[in-house]
This record gives C-alpha cells, sequence and structure tokens, in this order.
C-alpha cells in the first residue's frame, strides 16, 4: 500500500474538494433532483398552509431544512462504490477525506439553505424581524445538519438498507439541534433585544457555534474507526 | 467457565437488596406529603431504575471506546448487552413515570415533550433503538461492531452535552423536583429516611441490570465460539440437533 501522505493535508483536502465539486459538476442531475425536491415541498407547504402564523412558519421551515438535508448529504458516503473509497483511501489521509466530505456538504447546504429561504419568503413572506439574526442561525443550522448527516451517511454507508438508516440514526441526534434552532428563530421574530429565558442571540448563537464545533471534532475523530477495515 | 465467587456474593447481594426495596417500596414508613401523597414510593422505582439506567449506559459507552481502540470482539458483545438491557430499564422508567405523573402533574403523557428531562431520555430511547437497528443490517460482525460503536460514542456525547446545557434555555423548565425552582427531593425527605431506601435501590437495579447483561453477553460469547470452532473444525465439535 503507498503511502498515504505523500502530499500536506492542505493540499489532499483541496484536490478533494475540488474533485466533489467536478462530480457533481458533472452530475447535474443529482443537483437538479435536490432542487426540484426543495421546491416541490415549499409548494406543497404553500399550497396547503394557505395562513400561517409566524410560529408554524419558522416550524415549517426548519423541517423543510432537514428533510432537505437528509435527502442531499446522504449521498456523499453512500453513493460511492467500495471499490472507489478503497481507492481513495489508498491515495489520501482518512482526515483529509473526511474534511473534503464536509465542507462540500457544508456549501451544498448553504446553497439549498439559503435558496430555501427565498422561496419561503417568496411564497409565504418572510416574518423575522431581526433578519441578520435569523440568516446567522440558518448558517449555524445548516453547518449543524451537514455534520450530522456527512457523519451519520459515513456510518450507515457500510450497512444495508441505507436510505432509512440515515434518516433514524440522524433524526434522534438532530432534535436537540432542531430545538435549539427554533428557539433561537423565536428571538429573530421579535424586536431587538429580545431575550429567550436568561439567554440573548448572541449567547444562544455562541452556544449553536459550540454544538457545531463539538460536532465537528467529534467526526473528525471517529471517522477513522470507520474505514479502518 | 467456572463460576467467579465474587460474581456470586454479587449476585446474592442484588437479590438480598431487591427483597429490601421492595418491601420498604410496598411497605415501609415513608413521608406524608401534599399532592404527592403515597406516591412518593416511587421515588423507589422510577428514579432508582434511571439512575440505573444511565449508569448502564455509562458502562455501555466505556465498553464501546475500549472497542474500538483494542478491537476485541468481547468488548463489544458487554457494550451492546448493556445498552439492550437499558433500553429496557428505560421503558419501565417510562412506565412508572407516567404512572406517577398521572397523580401528580395530572395527565399520563401530556408533559411528555414539554420536559427536558423527558425529551431527553426519548431521544435515547431513539438512539438506542437506532443502534441496534444499525446493528442488525450489517451482516459482518466485527464490521457491525465498530460502526454501531462509533455511533454510540458520537451520539451518546451529543445527548450528554446536550443535557447538561439544555436547561439553561429556560421558558423550558423541567417539571421534575430539583430543577425550574421546584425543590428537590432532598427537601421532602427531612430525616433521611428515604435514603435508606433509595440508595440501595440504585444499587440493586443497577446490579440486577449487569447480571441480566452478563448472561446476555456469556451466551453472545459462547454462540461466537461454537460458530468458530464449527467451521473451523466440524470434526471436533459435531453440529447436533438441539
Amino acid at each position: 500500500m503507498p503511502s498515504p501522505k505523500r502530499v500536506g493535508l492542505g493540499a489532499q483536502v483541496w484536490a478533494l474538494t475540488l474533485k466533489e465539486f467536478r462530480l457533481e459538476w458533472r452530475l447535474k442531475y443529482a443537483l437538479g433532483g435536490i432542487a426540484l425536491y426543495l421546491f416541490a415541498v415549499i409548494f406543497l407547504v404553500s399550497m396547503t398552509f394557505e395562513r400561517m402564523d409566524d410560529r408554524t412558519w419558522v416550524l415549517l421551515f426548519w423541517i423543510v431544512v432537514l428533510f432537505t438535508a437528509a435527502n442531499a448529504v446522504a449521498r456523499s458516503f453512500v453513493a460511492e462504490s467500495a471499490q472507489r473509497k478503497l481507492y481513495y483511501y489508498s491515495l489520501a489521509s482518512a482526515g483529509a477525506i473526511m474534511l473534503s466530505k464536509i465542507i462540500y456538504n457544508f456549501i451544498l447546504m448553504m446553497l439549498l439553505g439559503f435558496a430555501g429561504l427565498a422561496l419561503f419568503a417568496g411564497m409565504m413572506g418572510f416574518p423575522a424581524q431581526q433578519s441578520g439574526l435569523f440568516l446567522a442561525t440558518l448558517a449555524l443550522g445548516g453547518a449543524g445538519f451537514s455534520l450530522v448527516f456527512t457523519m451519520v451517511s459515513a456510518i450507515a454507508s457500510g450497512a444495508a438498507q441505507q436510505g432509512t438508516l440515515m434518516a433514524i440514526l440522524g433524526f434522534p441526534i438532530l432534535v436537540p439541534v432542531i430545538r435549539l434552532l427554533s428557539a433561537v428563530s423565536m428571538i429573530s421574530l421579535q424586536a431587538q433585544g429580545a431575550t429567550l429565558g436568561d439567554l440573548n442571540a448572541t449567547q444562544a448563537l455562541l452556544f449553536l457555534a459550540g454544538l457545531d464545533l463539538m460536532i465537528l471534532a467529534l467526526a473528525m475523530l471517529l471517522f477513522p474507526y470507520l474505514w479502518r477495515e | 467457565m467456572a463460576t467467579n465467587p465474587l460474581s456470586g456474593s454479587l449476585k446474592l447481594l442484588t437479590s438480598v437488596l431487591l427483597l429490601y426495596v421492595f418491601y420498604q417500596g410496598l411497605m415501609g414508613d415513608v413521608p406524608t406529603l401534599p399532592v404527592l401523597e403515597e406516591s412518593i414510593r416511587n421515588l423507589y422505582f422510577h428514579v432508582s431504575l434511571w439512575f440505573a439506567m444511565i449508569l448502564m449506559l455509562l458502562g455501555s459507552l466505556g465498553y464501546s471506546i475500549a472497542f474500538l481502540i483494542s478491537g476485541k470482539m468481547d468488548r463489544d458483545r458487554k457494550a451492546s448487552a448493556l445498552a439492550a438491557v437499558s433500553i429496557v430499564f428505560g421503558l419501565l422508567g417510562f412506565a412508572t413515570g407516567m404512572l406517577w405523573g398521572n397523580y401528580t402533574w395530572g395527565s399520563l403523557g401530556a408533559f411528555l415533550f414539554a420536559d427536558p428531562k423527558t425529551l431527553g431520555a426519548m431521544i435515547g430511547l431513539l438512539i438506542y433503538l437506532a443502534y441496534f437497528i444499525l446493528r442488525s443490517s450489517v451482516d459482518d460482525e466485527e464490521k457491525a461492531a465498530r460502526l454501531s460503536a462509533v455511533y454510540s460514542v458520537f451520539a451518546y456525547t451529543l445527548l450528554i452535552f446536550f443535557i447538561f446545557v439544555f436547561p439553561r434555555l429556560s421558558g423550558v423548565d423541567s417539571l421534575h423536583p430539583g430543577s425550574g425552582g421546584n425543590p428537590g427531593f432532598s427537601a421532602y425527605d427531612l430525616d433521611n429516611r428515604m435514603r435508606t431506601v433509595f440508595y440501595p435501590a440504585v444499587l440493586a437495579y443497577t446490579g440486577l441490570g449487569v447480571w441480566i447483561a452478563s448472561l446476555r453477553w456469556r451466551l453472545a460469547r459462547l454462540q461466537d465460539s461454537y460458530e468458530e470452532n464449527v467451521e473451523n473444525g466440524p470434526d471436533l465439535y459435531p453440529p447436533e440437533s438441539p
């Protein structure tokens, strides 16, 4: 087996991330499919709820983003054949592979999340008073979703019936994240300076960022054990 | 395998403690308090069951980490056996909690998702049910052990982190004693009488759980070694009809 450390970690991550984007660009139907999925779900929501209060708007938005993330990020490890994985692993280190997937899925999630927000706002209005806070929440929440699903996808890719597994493995972990996200979004619905219990908006965002960092650290720490075969 | 005298005396101790706890729980003296009334006896069952569950889940987490480091299948057998028994204890914890909530909070399950402690327990239950689905959907045993150990460490660490920080987001205060401005149980138990049953109860249930789990992992160990021997040397161990 050739030594995996012929090039530096940064160069490996860069090359692998670039590869993800090229692959996505060549398989345009996959990206198109997920974009259409997002549009169809939001269209469905706006048709069924003719009027909704702000709380419902926020909760539905997060649920739509959650399901889009589950579908979009699911492909990251699951889509690759065992032979191709073996080939990557002979070329690059585990950390580089995981980091490149995380970076790619994060960017994909940001694109989908903000596209979803634009569609939601276009069809059902945008109730947030502190839009900056809401956008920051979306960025941090999207990061959390993409991190959890990247890791769960890496776990599920070794098992049978991967589609169901993605959901049942990922959702319990994300319940607290969703709970926190909807709580922070409730602050952004109110005027500047609103608080949530004894937390103000900055603290809540810091807490979300801390949660993201924690998931990232766990994923980087545990991933090497997944592909050691 | 010879019987370990230590494990024998632990089993004896567990049995004696269980008898003591059940006698005290049903017949012993308890403080008489408004609202709680006789339902305070549930402290010996509900609370100590969940203490025992958390201890066993920590054990399971420890064995999962040990398996990832050492790669020894025996560590994985212990981790999954402890997790399986913890699920049963968790379900019993829910049952006793609902019974209690019915008399003190006024309904069986209305507070199920409003209360951070119940929510945390529910998420934990979902995580470990998913853990077993994951294990059963991988054919290769070593791989199943590795994937599920990684998932267990990943999910449980995040759950612990969440349980400790979530109560800071008030507006989701717990209805449980000792949080959200409710007095803890020590305030009700002025003469410390209940402690003399509560701590033995935690010990007894943990002992019982580990006992059941040890039967499971020993059975799994025997099954694995039987299969291995049948594959490697069918002459020495001819397959018999049971």
